[in-house]
C-alpha cells in the first residue's frame, strides 16, 4: 500500500515537470487561450501582438547549442513583441490596402520602416518602456500580413509585472491599439 | 359521480390554463428585448483612448503654442519700445498662428474619427451581451427628449468601453 502511494505522488511529480519540447512550446505560446497573443480588430484591419518569450526566438534562429548560449544571455533582461498586422477580410497586403498609388504605398512603407517604431511603448508594472530595437519585416507587399518586432529592457527594479504593449498606428488611423499581458503569463512562459 | 366528473374536469382545466399562463409568460419573457440609453457625450468624454489621445495631441499644441507666444512677446515688446518690426518676423508670427490653428482643428478632427471608429463596435458587443433590443445614443440635441433613469445604462457602457479598449477583458 505504501508503494502504491509513493508510486502515485511520484507519478503525479513527474508529470508536473514535464517540459515541453521546442515544437509544444511554439504551439503554447502561440495559443490564443494561454494569453500570450492577443488579436485586436478594429475597422478592417487585425493585429495581432505576440509576446515572445526567449526561448521562442531561440527555437525560431535555430542555432547551434554553443551559439544559443549567446544568444540566451543576449535575451536576458529584455522583452520581445511582435505586432502582425492583416486585412480582416481580404487576403491583400495591409500597405497596399485601399491604397491611392505608389506615393502613398511608400508613405506608409517608410512610416512602417522607420517611423513606427516612436509610436509603441511598453506600459511594463509602473514604468513607461520604450523599444530597445524595432523591426520591420519587409515583405514588398507579397504576402498577407506584416510583421513588426519590437523588443524592451526590463527594468532593474522591476522584473515581474504586467505588460501592455501600446500601438498608436497612424497609418491607419485606428487609434491606440493595447495588447495586454498578465504577469502571471509571463512568468509561466519565461520558465517553461 | 358527475360530481367527481366536473371536479376533475375542472381541475384539468385549471391546470391546462395554469400551464399554457406559465409558457406564454416565459416565452414573452425570453422576446422582450431591454431599451438601454446611452448618453453618447459622457461616453465619448469617458472613453480612455479619447483622453489619452487629448494628452498626446496637446504635446505638440502646446510645443506649437509656445512658439507663436515667444514671437508675439518679441513684436510686442518691439511695438511698446516704438522699434521697427521686420516684416518677416510678423508673417513667421502669422504663419505660426496659422499652422496652430490648423494643428487643433486637424487633431480634433482624427480624434472625434477615431474614437468613433472604435466606440461604435464596442458598443455593439456591449448592446448584444446585454441581449438590448436597442441602444440609443441620446446626445442632447432633442434625439431622445426623455427616458426614465432606469433605461440609462451610460457608467456601465462606459466601462464596458474602457476594460475593451485595454484588452483586459
Amino acid at each position: 500500500m505504501k508503494i502504491k502511494n509513493k508510486l502515485v505522488v511520484f507519478l503525479l511529480l513527474a508529470s508536473c515537470n514535464t517540459q515541453l519540447d521546442d515544437r509544444e512550446f511554439a504551439a503554447y505560446v502561440k495559443d490564443s487561450g494561454k494569453g500570450l497573443r492577443k488579436t485586436i480588430t478594429v475597422d478592417q484591419i487585425v493585429y495581432d501582438v505576440q509576446y515572445m518569450p526567449a526561448r521562442m526566438i531561440l527555437v525560431q534562429e535555430q542555432l547551434q547549442a554553443d551559439e544559443k548560449k549567446k544568444r540566451a544571455a543576449q535575451l536576458k533582461g529584455t522583452l520581445w513583441f511582435t505586432i502582425s498586422l492583416k486585412c480582416l477580410h481580404s487576403s491583400v497586403n495591409p500597405l497596399k490596402y485601399q491604397v491611392s498609388g505608389i506615393e502613398e504605398y511608400n508613405e506608409r512603407l517608410d512610416y512602417f520602416l522607420n517611423h513606427a517604431g516612436k509610436n509603441i511603448r511598453l506600459d511594463y508594472g509602473t514604468k513607461v518602456l520604450q523599444p530597445i530595437s524595432y523591426h520591420f519585416e519587409n515583405n514588398y507587399g507579397l504576402t498577407a500580413n506584416e510583421t513588426i518586432m519590437v523588443g524592451f529592457e526590463m527594468p532593474e527594479e522591476e522584473q515581474d509585472a504586467d505588460a501592455t504593449l501600446v500601438f498608436e498606428d497612424k497609418v491607419f488611423k485606428n487609434g491606440i491599439i493595447k495588447a495586454f499581458f498578465p504577469a502571471d503569463k509571463l512568468r509561466k512562459a519565461n520558465k517553461i | 359521480m358527475s360530481t367527481t366528473v366536473n371536479f376533475k374536469t375542472a381541475a384539468i382545466a385549471v391546470a391546462v390554463s395554469v400551464a399554457c399562463s406559465a409558457t406564454l409568460c416565459w416565452m414573452m419573457k425570453g422576446n422582450t428585448k431591454e431599451i438601454v440609453v446611452v448618453d453618447a457625450v459622457k461616453l465619448f468624454n469617458g472613453f480612455k483612448m479619447k483622453i489619452e489621445m487629448e494628452e498626446t495631441a496637446a504635446v505638440k499644441l502646446k510645443q506649437m503654442n509656445h512658439k507663436s507666444d515667444s514671437l508675439g512677446n518679441i513684436i510686442k515688446v518691439l511695438q511698446s519700445n516704438q522699434k521697427p518690426i521686420d516684416d518677416g518676423l510678423v508673417s513667421e508670427y502669422r504663419n505660426a498662428l496659422a499652422a496652430l490653428e490648423a494643428e487643433y482643428q486637424q487633431s480634433n478632427r482624427d480624434i472625434n474619427e477615431q474614437v468613433w471608429k472604435r466606440i461604435n463596435p464596442i458598443l455593439a458587443e456591449f448592446g448584444k451581451e446585454r441581449n438590448s433590443g436597442v441602444v440609443i445614443g441620446a446626445n442632447g440635441m432633442g434625439t431622445v427628449l426623455y427616458n426614465d433613469p432606469s433605461y440609462d445604462k451610460t457608467e456601465e457602457a462606459i466601462i464596458y468601453l474602457n476594460r475593451s479598449y485595454e484588452n483586459k477583458k
